[in-house]
């Protein structure tokens, strides 16, 4: 559309051009050559007056002689002399049908008239005589009128030898003169007599009468100037005066204009053709100059239209040397430079640059391609996804820069680990994929422990030795995933279950992948569940072994889902501590657990799980103070668990906290003891006054004489340390008696009671004090 | 045209002695004073004696295609004879009433003599050679002569008595006659010529019909 116009308006731009200039000259040419052929006309015209004027002088001479040779003849001189008038009149006669003359005459000396060949009157003699001049010895011409006709006469004496006479002779102008003029000149010939009594008189010519009548009523009007030529649209007309005296005559000589212009009417039908010849001849010019700029043109922008959608290696057909030559050579060297600079932009984006692995973004199409092959060969591969245990500590404790070697060290030793089939990524931070090509399932765990053993040995940065841990999880393929994000998901899921199991490789167990979606649609409808009160808390009793009838209960929050059922504490709580929702939850448990501790009818004790976070929370201690004015439960009557593991992390921000919970009188107790880490003398710091022994150690207490071994030190040590100790999972009798015999402060189990909802562990504090007073 | 002859006579001598017979002298000239040539002068005798004997045959040639000589004056009945000293013909002719003839082309001196009877002018002519102007005067007179280059003619043996002069020439449209008385001591005198006509004939050039056949 856009190459027609353009080409549309180039040609139209030069025809324009060539019609203009072809007009132009066209005009111009016409108009010279016009002009050159009417001056050239004008010139013949006057040459032809020249030729006329000598003509007619020819004419007159060659009269004279003629009369001469009649004057000069023995036999007439002897007759003049003799004057013998019948004798003169017959060789008159004679002569003068000789030499075609019209008249003759002769005249004494004294000017009488002797004889003539036509009657003259005296009138007419008379007139002759003077104006011819009798008596003149020499030969004389003359173009005068005798009896109303044009003649030229001329007139010659007679010697005898003395003059004794002379002879005249007149020859007509008439049309027979003009005719032949008319022949050697080429013009149109007209004699018109001038004189002003009757106006101008048509006496003979050539013309035609109509044109007669047009000449004689122009020269009525005007007399146009003497020998000078005259152009009108019809006629070019020169006026040569004859004779003036005795009547003006005049010859008048033309050349019709048609006759001027016909050579012009030929010569302009020629320079018509040429004109259109020139501009069909542009025109074909024009196409080609168009097409030779829009041909390359297009090719070119066929060739952007190609590098546009991808392709770098079209050959640019245009081989001219002018600026389009330049165009696309600078299309070729755009191609190479585009095609270099996206390869580049491309192994940028697959690749980790300080690396050189391939990246997260391009692991996915190897796994699609691994999938793919697999799928054709019914072959199989492992994906592994790996981090190294200990690079947050290196990358701190040296510098990101020492963080970066460390890295791209490890990049190598993987890549150098794995054959050429397999694939190794770096997937950011400290994490790495390895695509292992071909494995089942034992020989993935070979390959993974294979990896591990090769990190053994320590990474050499200049005088530093580092020992790098590696975690890999691994997923099978076709048994674990079939999908990309699934494998790499469930790799990662694998690597986390066994960086929490501790264990250096761990192969993706069938249900992980299930649960952590569960997780993640539970940290999606958490905030929904709080507000649409789908959580309760559960109360389970707790009673003191003193003898004093005291009793408390551990609030446990409970999630009835409206479509899942009940979820697990355990998992739903993890899903809150992982996304930040677990201040939120521990706040809410608070809040229904002191709200409704503040109504129980005995003065128990309420014992609520703090998670590792809430330690970190600085907000906290004044939350739970201002909760306890409010509800106005005595600060005493609250007791708030925490675990071993949550005051390792930040130590000394927790402690702090923790300080400021005591400060406010509330009791602070260490849950799930024996299964963390804990020192003694961090166990020593904290400002504790109760233990609780993890259920592990006390669901088969009576059977097992490790954990019995275990819990009477614990307590031993708690009573050391000064602390209240409590039993957790006590469910038979036998456990509940070794447990007075050592001293347990506290137990908490089914044998007791299970959690329960608020209506029903109000029954059975109301039932428990019943038993007490029966005991009483 | 008028006819203005004037005389002027000059100093009228008959005071020579009176002899028997004397020489009479005229001189001939134009009115500008030049001696006039070809001039006939005559003389006539009231008394009509004494006149010598005229020759009775004369020659007028023709040479260099020109009458020689130009002027010719012979008595009344002499034979003229008209010798051609040129090698080419001439035709000799005069329409003169005093004389009319012909003399058809002809070499040496084959013409026939013709006599010229009748006193008068004769104009001669040539058909071929229109430049050729020849004149014979054919006169009555006792004495006559016609003047040379210095415009002198003298004619001797002219008795005392009275006489009658007359002058002519080719030029002059009429002759110039007048009454002189001659001396015994001769008779001199000067003749002015006044009304010449211009010279005809021989001064013109050939004519174009001449000039063409010559060529």
């Amino acid at each position: 559309m856009i190459r027609t116009s353009y080409l549309f308006k180039v040609l139209l731009l030069l025809l324009g051009l060539v019609l203009l200039v072809e007009l132009a000259s066209y005009s111009a040419t016409r108009l010279v050559v016009r002009e050159t052929i009417t001056d050239n006309a004008r010139r013949e015209l006057e040459r032809g007056g020249q030729v006329f004027a000598e003509l007619i002088e020819a004419r007159a001479e060659q009269l004279s002689l003629s009369a001469q040779v009649l004057t000069d003849d023995f036999g007439f001189k002897e007759a003049v002399a003799l004057a013998d008038a019948p004798t003169l009149r017959s060789a008159l006669n004679n002569h003068a049908a000789r030499i075609n003359a019209d008249i003759a005459l002769v005249a004494d000396q004294s000017g009488q008239l002797v004889a003539s060949t036509q009657p003259l009157s005296e009138q007419s003699w008379s007139y002759l005589a003077t104006h011819i001049g009798v008596g003149e010895s020499r030969t004389q011409h003359r173009s005068l009128m005798i009896n109303g006709r044009p003649y030229q006469f001329v007139m010659s004496a007679v010697r005898a030898p003395l003059p004794v006479g002379v002879a005249g002779l007149g020859f007509e102008i008439d049309n027979r003169l003009t005719e032949n003029l008319k022949r050697l000149t080429g013009l149109e010939v007209s004699f018109i007599s001038l004189q002003q009594e009757q106006g101008p008189q048509y006496l003979s010519g050539t013309l035609a009468p109509s044109q007669r009548e047009a000449l004689l009523s122009r020269l009525s009007a005007s007399v146009p100037e003497p020998e000078t030529v005259v152009v009108t649209e019809q006629n070019m007309t020169l006026l040569l005066p004859v004779s003036q005296q005795p009547t003006p005559l005049a010859a008048v000589l033309q050349v019709p204009m048609e006759q001027v212009l016909a050579p012009f009417s030929r010569l302009n039908g020629q320079l018509l053709w040429v004109a259109l010849g020139f501009s069909v001849l542009a025109a074909l010019l024009a196409v080609l100059l168009a097409r030779g700029v829009t041909r390359p043109v297009s090719a070119l922008a066929n060739v952007a239209r190609r590098i546009a959608s991808g392709y770098y290696d079209t050959p640019v057909a245009v081989h001219s040397r002018d600026e389009l030559g330049e165009l696309a050579e600078g299309f070729t060297k755009m191609q190479t430079a585009i095609a270099e600079r996206e390869q580049k932009i491309l192994y940028q984006a697959q690749h980790d640059q300080m690396t050189g692995l391939i990246n997260r973004t391009q692991l996915f199409p190897e796994i699609e391609s691994a999938i793919e092959r697999a799928l054709w060969s019914e072959g199989s591969f492992a994906l592994v996804v790996l981090d190294l245990d200990n690079f947050s500590r290196v990358n701190d404790a040296l510098s990101p820069e020492m963080g970066d070697r460390v890295l791209a060290e490890v990049g190598r030793r993987l890549e150098a680990g794995v054959s050429p089939d397999d694939r190794v990524a770096r997937l950011g931070s400290d994490e790495f994929a390895i695509l292992l090509w071909q494995v089942d399932r034992e020989e993935a765990l070979a390959r993974a422990e294979a990896l591990v053993a090769q990190f053994r040995q320590d990474i050499q940065l200049d005088d530093l030795q580092l020992s790098m841990d590696l975690n890999l999880g691994v997923v099978l393929y076709p048994e674990d995933g079939d999908q990309p994000e699934s494998l790499l998901r469930r790799a990662n899921l694998a690597l986390n279950q066994g960086r929490q199991d501790r264990r250096r490789v761990t192969l993706y167990q069938e249900g992980w992948d299930e649960r952590h979606l569960r997780r993640l649609a539970l940290f999606g409808e958490f905030k929904q569940a709080l507000a649409e009160s789908q959580l309760s808390v559960f109360y389970q009793p707790k009673l003191w072994l003193d003898g004093s009838g005291k009793v408390g209960a551990e609030a446990l929050v409970r999630w009835k889902h409206p479509s899942m059922g009940m979820i697990n504490p355990e998992e739903f709580v993890s899903v809150a501590e992982s996304t930040g929702q677990i201040g939120l939850l521990t706040r809410w448990v608070l809040r229904e657990a002191v709200t409704q501790a503040a109504q129980w009818s005995a003065q128990g004790h309420l014992s609520v799980n703090l998670s590792a976070l809430d330690l970190l929370d600085d907000d906290l201690p004044g939350y739970v103070q201002s909760l306890l004015t409010e509800k106005e439960l005595p600060a005493k009557r609250l007791c708030l668990e925490i675990t071993e593991s949550a005051i390792m992390r930040e130590a000394e921000k927790s402690l702090n906290n923790l300080e400021r919970l005591r400060a406010l009188g509330v009791s602070l107790s260490i849950d799930d003891f024996g299964t963390g880490y804990s020192s003694l003398s961090q166990l020593k710091k904290l400002p504790v006054e109760e233990l609780k022994i993890d259920k592990s150690f006390i669901l088969k207490l009576d059977q097992n004489e490790d954990d019995q071994l275990i819990v009477r030190s614990t307590i031993e040590l708690g009573h050391t340390l000064g602390l209240q100790v409590t039993a957790e999972g006590v469910e038979s009798a036998a456990i509940e008696k070794k447990l007075l015999e050592w001293g347990c402060d506290r137990v908490q189990g089914f044998y007791y009671s299970k959690p329960l909802p608020l209506p029903e562990f109000l029954a059975w504090l109301a039932g428990n004090a019943e038993r007490l007073e029966k005991k009483a | 045209m008028t006819l203005r002859a004037l005389f002027i006579l000059l100093g009228l001598g008959l005071f020579a002695s009176p002899s028997h017979a004397g020489a009479v002298q005229v001189d001939v000239l134009t009115a500008s004073g030049q001696p006039l040539s070809d001039a006939v002068v005559s003389l006539q005798g009231e008394g009509g004696a004494g006149a010598p004997p005229a020759a009775t045959e004369a020659i007028m040639d023709q040479r260099d295609r020109q009458f020689d000589p130009r002027v010719l004056a012979v008595r009344t009945g002499t034979l003229v004879r008209f010798p051609n000293s040129d090698d080419i013909r001439h035709h000799v002719y005069s329409f003169s009433p005093a004389k009319r003839f012909e003399l058809r082309l002809y070499h040496g001196t084959t013409a026939e003599p013709v006599r010229f009877d009748q006193a008068g002018k004769v104009a001669l002519g040539c058909n071929i050679h229109d430049g050729m102007l020849g004149f014979i005067y054919v006169l009555n007179a006792q004495w006559f002569g016609v003047s040379g280059a210095e415009g002198q003619v003298t004619l001797t043996g002219i008795p005392a008595g009275d006489y009658q002069l007359q002058v002519q020439h080719p030029r002059l449209p009429e002759p110039l006659e007048q009454r002189v008385t001659v001396s015994s001591g001769g008779f001199q005198q000067q003749v002015v010529l006044e009304g010449l006509l211009p010279a005809p004939g021989q001064e013109e050039p050939e004519s174009e019909l001449e000039r063409l056949f010559d060529r």
